[in-house]
């Protein structure tokens, strides 16, 4: 996790020129934005359940040593087993010595966004122990050797093309290419995985203090799969998904799910308390969860930022963003990707790691519009680049800083603006090409590079405006 | 090293939150959103005579609901009609082996039995390899919400849970009296599984919501239906 170093300028000119990804993002961004809007809009209280979910998030991770002790204490009490992460290395040592101890040739993954953070299949497969992805668009993903461009749809950039030759290259399958063939031959092939498996490993949506359940929100199946019929079941979960009471789910489970997928009640929702009893028939005869701090108690110190734990991973955020939009999900370099990866993967790596990612973004505020638990994401972006730049290894260097002074001198003078404008006017004309600046040269390239410039105009704002007020006398 | 790691992440969350003093709060202070242990019994009582008023009209909720996600709905008047429906459903898919739960108003209609007369074979839940080769899993809902189309199934020794799950099949017997309107609703009465304490004892293994057959998106956000659980949801209301 160390070496992670996001370079977005360059992962988002990539993907910019790539037509099948911008076809893809487009067609399913639309779509889905079509359908979220309908899932909140008939939601009379929208707004009250998102205040309360608010509520309860700032309540908990304002004492969250006390509810962790008390899930800790409960999932306990319930047969299961607590282990404790304070970093990624630790819970995949973790985690591989609970599969050695008990002889484990072979585990199923449902999707989980912690486990990609930790990369727990590098260390599996380090091991010698096979690990399959079971969500659909995780196993597509997993075949093409590649990362989730988004946290709800792992596989948004890939069109059925795209998914018809990996399957036929992969598992040497015939060229299918409807959705409903392709689906099938993963049925079949996931099928004999779940069966031979000797270890799942699932996410945790949320984790209730009081009962030691935790919660796992799913369409397809494979995550009831996972923690259903293999005889060790280990579930991964940051210290931020504890939530103190089983009835505050029904407001989780209606912020989480609407703002996901757009639907009302997703297919399955599992709420598991420790492993199966004596007298049940089937389930997993253990139960391990493990808590992982990695990074997040850092997030919590600052309480300009500390509203990033309130995440609940559903990817609305992702989904609004225009900027997400075009670049796709692999621009953001890490397993976050959108708004909610442009303010968590720069707070869990380090400032120095992801530093563009701050500025990754328009400030238009759509993501907080969306955000069921209404983290205000442009301003924790604003607090993130002012510790950009006064970071010394990645901050502003000698040459922006005298450019900003130079710039507040000129914008509090108002001589020396007016003379500057009307020398920018005589000044650019060599450069301007149907009333727009497109190539400027250096160091004013660095903006014409990416986008234009509007022409500055002969007469300024003020004058027009005094002169439409004498007028209109 | 674990205990240790424990130690440390707690400390750095109580440093994180400027938490010197630990205060231990009631019980009934949990969390902001939430009603005490006498006002969730209250609402308990007021729910159950709201159910007995308005069971129609949850009904025809559930109904246009659970249509809405692919699921099959279909009220039946009586034993032998569920019978029929079953024996119809295992010739159109020309079923060989199924799965059942031993539940209460199963094992009063004696459907097992009847089945096993009709030359049909039961797989035993705690084999997997059996459970692969069953086409239909019968269970029955402990809950219906009403809002979304949902089946809430609780697992226990008798009510295996890979019987809503391994089959391609499901059909689950839903009595009419047990549909609530909401899913707050059947937080509140599993609250009151719950004792005073807050105490799990009896909290089952695993709580599932089943809300319409398997279904993924994630091939260019078409729907596709039964990737990895069942294909075919059929609901058999009893009123």
């Amino acid at each position: 996790m160390e070496d992670i170093k996001v370079n977005f300028e360059k992962n988002s000119a990539t993907a910019l020129k790539n037509a099948n990804l911008q076809r893809a993002l487009k067609n399913a961004i639309d779509q889905f934005r079509n359908v979220r809007g309908k899932a909140v809009g008939e939601f009379e209280e929208w707004e009250q359940l998102r205040a309360s979910a608010r509520r309860i998030k700032e309540w908990t991770i304002g004492q969250l040593d006390e509810y962790l002790e008390m899930l800790e204490a409960n999932v306990i009490k319930a047969g299961g087993t607590v282990h404790w992460a304070s970093d990624a290395k630790e819970a995949c040592e973790i985690i591989l010595d609970i599969a050695k101890k008990h002889n484990v040739k072979s585990v199923v993954k449902s999707k989980s966004m912690a486990t990609e953070e930790i990369e727990l299949n590098h260390s599996f497969e380090g091991a010698g122990i096979k690990v399959v992805e079971t969500d659909l668009g995780e196993y597509i993903i997993q075949l093409a050797n590649e990362r989730p461009s988004h946290i709800i749809a792992p596989a948004i950039h890939k069109t059925r093309e795209d998914i018809s030759k990996l399957f036929v290259e992969k598992l040497n399958t015939p060229y299918y290419k409807e959705p409903e063939e392709l689906t099938k031959i993963a049925r079949e092939k996931l099928r004999s995985e779940f069966l031979n498996a000797d270890m799942g490993v699932s996410g945790v949506n949320f984790a209730v203090a009081e009962t030691g359940t935790i919660v796992v929100v799913e369409n397809e199946g494979n995550a009831r799969f996972t923690t259903t019929v293999p005889r060790i079941h280990v579930a991964l979960m940051g210290i931020e998904k504890v939530i103190p009471r089983f009835e505050d789910l029904s407001i989780f489970l209606n912020v989480l799910i609407r703002s996901a997928t757009g639907q009302k009640m997703s297919t399955y929702v599992s709420f598991i308390t420790g492993p199966k009893r004596n007298s049940d028939l089937d389930g997993p005869e253990e139960f391990h969860l493990v808590i992982m701090d990695n990074g997040r108690s850092k997030i919590l110190s600052h309480e300009e930022t500390r509203e990033s734990l309130y995440c609940i991973r559903c990817g609305a955020c992702i989904y609004i963003c225009p900027v997400y939009k075009k670049v796709g999900g692999h621009s953001y370099g890490w397993v976050y990707p959108g708004p909610i990866g442009a303010i968590i993967t720069p707070q869990l790596l380090g400032i120095d790691k992801a530093h563009e990612l701050p500025f990754a973004s328009s400030l238009c505020g759509a993501c907080k519009d969306v955000c069921p638990v209404k983290i205000n994401i442009p301003r924790v972006l604003l607090e993130l680049r002012s510790r950009v730049i006064s970071d010394r290894r990645v901050g502003a260097g000698f040459l922006l800083r005298i450019a900003v002074r130079l710039w507040r001198f000129t914008m509090e003078n108002k001589g020396i603006y007016n003379l500057a404008s009307q020398l920018s006017y005589i000044l650019q004309k060599p450069w301007i090409r149907h009333g727009r600046l497109t190539s400027l040269p250096f160091p004013f390239s660095r903006w014409t590079k990416k986008r234009d410039f509007p022409a500055v105009a002969k007469t300024s704002f003020r004058k027009q405006w005094n002169e439409i007020k004498d007028l209109e006398g | 090293m674990n205990s240790n790691s424990r130690e440390e992440i707690l400390k750095r969350i109580r440093r994180g939150l400027h938490r010197l003093a630990i205060v231990r709060r009631k019980d009934e202070n949990i969390s902001p959103s939430s009603s005490s242990y006498k006002e969730s019994q209250q609402k308990l009582e007021k729910l159950h005579k709201e159910m007995d008023e308005r069971r129609l009209l949850l009904l025809d909720m559930f109904m246009n609901e659970i249509t809405k996600v692919s699921g099959k709905a279909i009220i039946l008047k009586s034993e032998d009609e569920i019978k029929d429906y079953v024996i119809r459903l295992v010739e159109e898919h020309s079923a060989k082996s199924l799965a059942i739960w031993e539940s209460d108003f199963l094992k009063q209609i004696n459907l097992r039995e009847f089945l096993e007369n009709k030359g049909l074979k039961f797989a035993p839940p705690n084999s997997k390899e059996e459970m692969a080769e069953a086409d239909i899993g019968i269970t029955e809902a402990d809950f219906g919400i009403a809002d979304t189309g949902t089946l809430v199934l609780i697992a226990n020794e008798k009510q295996p849970r890979s019987v809503s799950l391994i089959p391609p099949i499901h059909v689950a017997i839903l009595q009419s009296d047990v549909i609530l309107e909401k899913m707050e609703d059947v937080f509140a009465i599993l609250k009151n599984s719950l004792d005073e304490t807050g105490s799990i004892a009896k909290l089952t293994s695993c709580i599932t919501f089943i809300t319409g057959p398997s279904r993924t998106g994630d091939i260019e956000l078409n729907i596709t239906l039964g990737v990895h659980g069942p294909k075919e949801l059929f609901v058999l209301i009893c009123p």
